[in-house]
């Protein structure tokens, strides 16, 4: 009688685990980049003194931080056709995942900027420059330093929430999961081997975060 | 956009549907909170346990769970019981799944609140002649319950966005009814619009209320 069922895992199903943990990779580093660009923005305008810019960038941060990040990518995945871009399901996961890092990143952003000391802007006037020259040569460089503790536990979040664009069927490392689960039934062996894959990327990184923070508060 | 007209009567036709789920999720996030903080407060003892082997294994457990998704983990409950042939209904495989999630944030946030409190407190209450039970009870959680409050309740709020998860084994709460209404109405934006709607109001009306109840009756730590 031909077998319809696997009996255990096999080389084949490990060269998919490394496809789904190439496409989470992907994933995540895309989304984080582009969520940053769009974060450097909105931060900046919700750190801004003028309320027509601080209080949209706050509305969009909030909206974002107090919704699922599940319904957010249906809305992506759905409204996207809608506007007349038919996007391949990378595309919509990226785009969620952008989507959902800017806000968080924006957050992080405006306290970084927040964090440098007002004497550094009236010294930077002092001297003569405009806005845009305090913020790059001297407010950003600055804030930048304390945005990169909270900024690496932003992709550790943005590693594990990748795992909810299985639901769309993008084959990254929870999607490939599902399908040897489906396939072997080992349910235990496969999604532990998927857990522990999630946290060999996972832990190193948190490891890395806690360095860094202790690196930059005794450097001061 | 092609002529496509948004349509939203169909949704707000069905809002019951939508709001029972709604109750649904409102409810298997209380539970949850109620738990994991019992296993929260139970890991955090373990934490700051004098004995090396609780002390290792609690911190491997909040390493462990912080560093995998909630959705591996939910999967790993739900499809790992039915591997062994336990039969384990929806809910609770997705409750036990939220618990032991939270459980592992909620044993850093109360411990970070144990060990808020001074020292001398602890050595007063012992030389008073109280157990370490009393002590917890009438010492320690009074004070250290202050620090605890504002990340509990961000804990929660998050709890209760995370609970849209369990739609995904077939738990009936609102991303699920929001599934299903879009399958039956084919519009699917303004289905999601709604329940996102749903879902900002809810967090934001709880996390008020939360937000006014801790102004109230835990005012903030010194």
């Amino acid at each position: 009688m031909p077998q319809y069922v696997q009996d255990s895992l096999n080389l084949y199903d490990a060269v998919l685990f490394l496809q789904g943990l190439g496409n989470t990779v992907a994933l995540c580093l895309i989304g984080l980049g582009l969520g940053t660009l769009i974060a450097l923005f909105v931060g900046l305008a919700r750190a801004s003194h003028f309320r027509w810019l601080s209080w949209p960038a706050g509305l969009y941060i909030e909206v974002i931080r107090d919704s699922p990040l599940l319904m957010q990518l249906y809305l992506v995945f759905f409204a996207l056709p809608l506007l007349g871009l038919d996007v391949p399901i990378f595309v919509a996961g990226v785009a969620t995942l952008m989507v959902n890092a800017s806000a968080f990143m924006a957050e992080i952003v405006r306290a970084g900027i927040q964090s440098v000391g007002r004497d550094q802007w009236d010294a930077a006037r002092g001297l003569g420059m405009g806005y845009p020259q305090v913020m790059r040569w001297v407010v950003m460089p600055q804030a930048f330093r304390v945005m990169i503790p909270p900024g690496v536990g932003l992709l550790i979040g943005l590693i594990k929430d990748s795992s909810i664009i299985s639901v769309i069927s993008y084959l990254e490392l929870t999607r490939v999961g599902q399908i040897l689960t489906e396939k072997t039934f080992l349910s235990f062996q496969v999604f532990g081997i998927v857990a522990a894959l999630y946290f060999i990327m996972c832990y190193p990184l948190s490891r890395l975060a806690l360095y860094v923070e202790r690196r930059l508060k005794v450097g001061g | 956009m092609h002529g496509y007209v948004f349509q939203f009567r169909p949704i707000f036709q069905e809002l019951p549907l939508l709001l029972s789920g709604a109750l649904v999720t409102i409810h298997i996030s209380i539970l949850t909170l109620f738990f994991s903080f019992i296993v929260g407060t139970i890991g955090a003892l373990c934490r700051l346990s004098r004995f090396r082997w609780l002390n290792v294994a609690a911190k491997w457990y909040v390493e462990f769970i912080r560093n995998t998704p909630l959705l591996v983990q939910l999967f790993f409950i739900y499809f790992g019981f039915s591997q062994i042939n336990i039969e384990v209904p929806n809910y609770l495989a997705g409750l036990i799944g939220l618990v032991v999630n939270n459980g592992a944030y909620l044993t850093e946030i109360v411990r970070a609140g144990i060990e808020a409190i001074h020292k001398g407190q602890f050595e007063a209450g012992l030389s008073l002649g109280l157990s370490f039970p009393q002590l917890m009870r009438y010492v320690v959680f009074p004070q250290a319950f202050r620090v605890i409050y504002p990340p509990l309740c961000n804990q929660f709020i998050g709890i209760i966005l995370w609970s849209s998860l369990v739609s995904t084994i077939a738990v009936e709460d609102l991303a699920l009814r929001g599934k299903e209404l879009a399958s039956t109405t084919f519009r699917c934006f303004e289905t999601y619009a709604v329940v996102t709607l749903v879902y900002v109001v809810m967090t934001l009306t709880i996390s008020g209320v939360l937000k006014v109840l801790g102004r109230r009756f835990f005012s903030r730590p010194a």
